[in-house]
């Protein structure tokens, strides 16, 4: 249970919708897809703010780079959530 | 670690771990000599740009993740995740052995497309004024960055922003041990009158700062490298 709450995309409507359908059309590799059909965690935990959202991600969006190898940025990304004590 | 001991890597491989560890956990040890590691393990300086954004957007990542109290959802592709039980960070210098830095952050135009998404995002997280003025924005940032050991953040005014207290334990816990955040923190920033999106724009200016302080100290040290 998240200690704030989460708007899914199944819930969500105008403004948020809108973000969450541009979030789902970008590149996505399927690590990175969930089971559960509805955006990911990390993503959602941004629902309360699609302007929040959508400038975050795209940052990340932006940083999808092949300068480097896809396993060298998987690696650097699990290193710094592993040294943050922190699943994501 | 991830299933495999460091030792075991390719080269260029446990270089990005060691930085990637640096950066993260000890950022004010991240100087020239961690950058011409890199270099001479064959990494270019726009992939050096590359591993500091990933590690820095990692950084906020991590605390919106832990802030917001949000449930793993990835299926199983990685190792499962095991908790080392840390109850605190490392110890932090005194401010006259901080890294020299300079407000302005250097080398992100090597990347195409990042310096101005970065601009849009400091725009909106660090000097927004909704749901959050630019005063309790601006208290959270140097809170912030001081655990990140950046000076670049002024002292805010000393009359202050209410309510400090809660806003300075909010902001010192994520920033410094974001595994250890709990409902009761979220909890106790409520009681100041924060609504939800207020309390979501707390964590988003912590967790940015995190990562722009990275951002500011590892590319000080590529351009101090480049010079």
């Amino acid at each position: 249970m998240a200690y704030l709450p989460v708007i899914g995309k199944q819930e969500a409507d105008g403004d948020l919708l809108e973000a969450y359908l541009a979030m789902g059309a970008r590149p996505m590799p399927s690590a990175y897809v969930p089971d559960h059909g509805d955006a990911a965690g990390i993503i959602r935990a941004h629902s309360l703010d699609p302007e929040l959202m959508r400038r975050s991600f795209a940052v990340s969006g932006s940083l999808s780079n092949d300068v480097l190898p896809w396993h060298s940025r998987e690696l650097v990304n699990a290193v710094t959530a592993r040294e943050n004590e922190c699943f994501y | 670690m991830l299933g495999q001991e460091v030792d075991e890597l390719p080269a260029q491989d446990a270089c990005l771990v060691d930085f990637a560890q640096s950066l993260t956990a000890r950022p004010w040890t991240v100087g020239v000599a961690e950058i011409r590691r890199l270099t001479a393990a064959g990494f270019s300086d726009q992939a050096i740009v590359l591993v500091v954004g990933l590690v820095a957007m990692f950084n906020y990542l991590t605390r919106v993740a832990d802030g917001t109290g949000i449930e793993a959802d990835y299926g199983g592709v990685l190792p499962e995740f095991a908790y080392r039980g840390l109850t605190d960070s490392a110890p932090r210098p005194a401010p006259e052995d901080w890294p020299t830095l300079e407000p302005d952050i250097p080398c992100l135009s090597l990347l195409p497309g990042v310096a101005a998404a970065v601009d849009r995002w400091r725009e909106y997280v660090a000097e927004g004024s909704d749901p959050l003025s630019p005063a309790v924005r601006h208290r959270l940032r140097w809170v912030t960055a001081r655990n990140t050991c950046d000076g670049t953040v002024p002292a805010p005014d000393p009359a202050g922003t209410q309510p400090e207290d809660q806003l300075d334990r909010f902001a010192d816990k994520l920033s410094r041990t974001p595994w250890l955040m709990s409902q009761a923190d979220v909890d106790d920033l409520r009681t100041t009158g924060l609504d939800d999106r207020a309390v979501l724009h707390v964590i988003a200016t912590v967790a940015y700062q995190s990562a722009e302080s990275r951002l500011r100290i590892g590319l000080s040290a590529l351009a101090r490298a480049g010079s």
